[in-house]
């Protein structure tokens, strides 16, 4: 067979592709066995003309394939899912860059700089505390990150073929952090004599809300990810 | 003959067609299509965009697997579908639910005496 008729044949699949609305696993899929079938046909004795005839008209292939994988109605629109993956990178250049600051505000501690003039003593070491141990910080902002990119594999994937062993992962490592996150304030807590729960009760205010709703994301995810499995 | 008729009554009836040619012997696509045919005429003359989406649902759900085999010679190699024991019991199943429907059917629809 030769090039010009390979191209054609190339040329129909891709032009069915184009049409599918199907996530992209599943694309890849049914592009593969349509090619097969293809090339199954040429060796039965037809030509390439003869078997695009046959096989029909691109568009409504993929509307036929479209319907009974439930193309239309589960497949998330670009739009949508892409916003949690950008929202993930957002989150991820936001605690980056705290993270940086936060180091830099270290750096100043080591030198003997005060961080607030008129602070009386328990605002100087609460702040502190949250300055000294950045990590806890960064271990909420990594679960948030994780728990954007397990919506993003969630809302990116059909419910009828919902391989979301993306969402998973993101959602345990995401909820490790979360727990992570809270344990690492934890002995800033005791060391301050506020006690484990004390802390916690302090944390919940300001900025930390919502970081740290934020960072329950992955408990949802994880939540959704092993209904669905199931 | 009633066109969406016939397509309701075929769309109720391919998972269980297509997984009994599967259970007769391991096979691939092009070679369902043609069976289908062979067998089932002019109501089993289907395309890629239906018989695939059952081989999907079927593989999915665990009563069918599949594996690439390499063609002979030059031939094209082929995604070969085997039947699992979960398959061949969900056979069976629907094999004994479609022979009570029909009955009920034909209950419904005699014609009086």
């Amino acid at each position: 067979m030769g090039n010009q008729a390979e191209e054609k044949i190339e040329q129909y699949i891709r032009e069915i592709s184009r049409h599918l609305v199907i996530p992209h696993d599943m694309k890849k899929r049914v592009e593969s066995d349509l090619r097969t079938d293809f090339y199954l046909r040429i060796e039965a004795g037809k030509d390439v003309d003869e078997v695009i005839k046959e096989m029909g008209d691109p568009g409504e292939t993929a509307a036929s394939f479209n319907e009974e994988l439930e193309g239309g109605k589960a497949a998330t629109p670009w739009r949508f899912h892409k916003i949690f993956l950008v929202a993930a990178a957002l989150a991820l250049l936001a605690f980056v860059i705290e993270f940086i600051c936060t180091c830099s505000m270290m750096r100043k501690l080591d030198n003997g700089i005060a961080i607030i003039g008129n602070a009386d003593g328990n605002t100087s070491v609460f702040l502190a505390g949250r300055i000294i141990n950045p990590f806890a910080d960064i271990l909420w902002g990594l679960a948030a990150v994780l728990g954007l990119l397990a919506l993003y594999y969630l809302t990116s994937r059909s419910v009828s073929y919902g391989r979301n062993r993306g969402a998973l992962l993101c959602s345990l490592a995401g909820t490790l952090c979360l727990i992570s996150g809270f344990a690492a304030h934890i002995p800033i807590g005791m060391a301050e004599g506020q006690g484990p729960y004390g802390y916690i009760e302090m944390m919940l205010n300001g900025k930390n809300i919502l970081l740290i709703l934020l960072a329950l994301i992955p408990l949802i995810t994880l939540a959704l990810s092993i209904r669905r499995k199931k | 003959m009633s066109e969406k008729f016939v397509q309701q009554m075929k769309k109720g009836v391919l998972d269980m067609t297509v997984l009994k040619l599967i259970v007769e012997k391991d096979t691939y696509g092009y070679e369902i299509l043609q069976e289908l045919e062979h067998r089932g005429g002019e109501f089993f003359r289907l395309k890629e965009g239906t018989l695939y989406p059952v081989l999907y649902r079927l593989e999915d759900g665990g009563h069918i697997c599949s594996a690439w085999q390499d063609g002979e010679g030059r031939s094209a190699p082929k995604k070969y579908y085997t039947v699992t024991d979960k398959g061949r019991r969900t056979y069976a199943q629907y094999w004994s639910q479609w022979n009570e429907f029909i009955d009920c059917v034909k209950c419904i629809c005699r014609e009086e005496k």
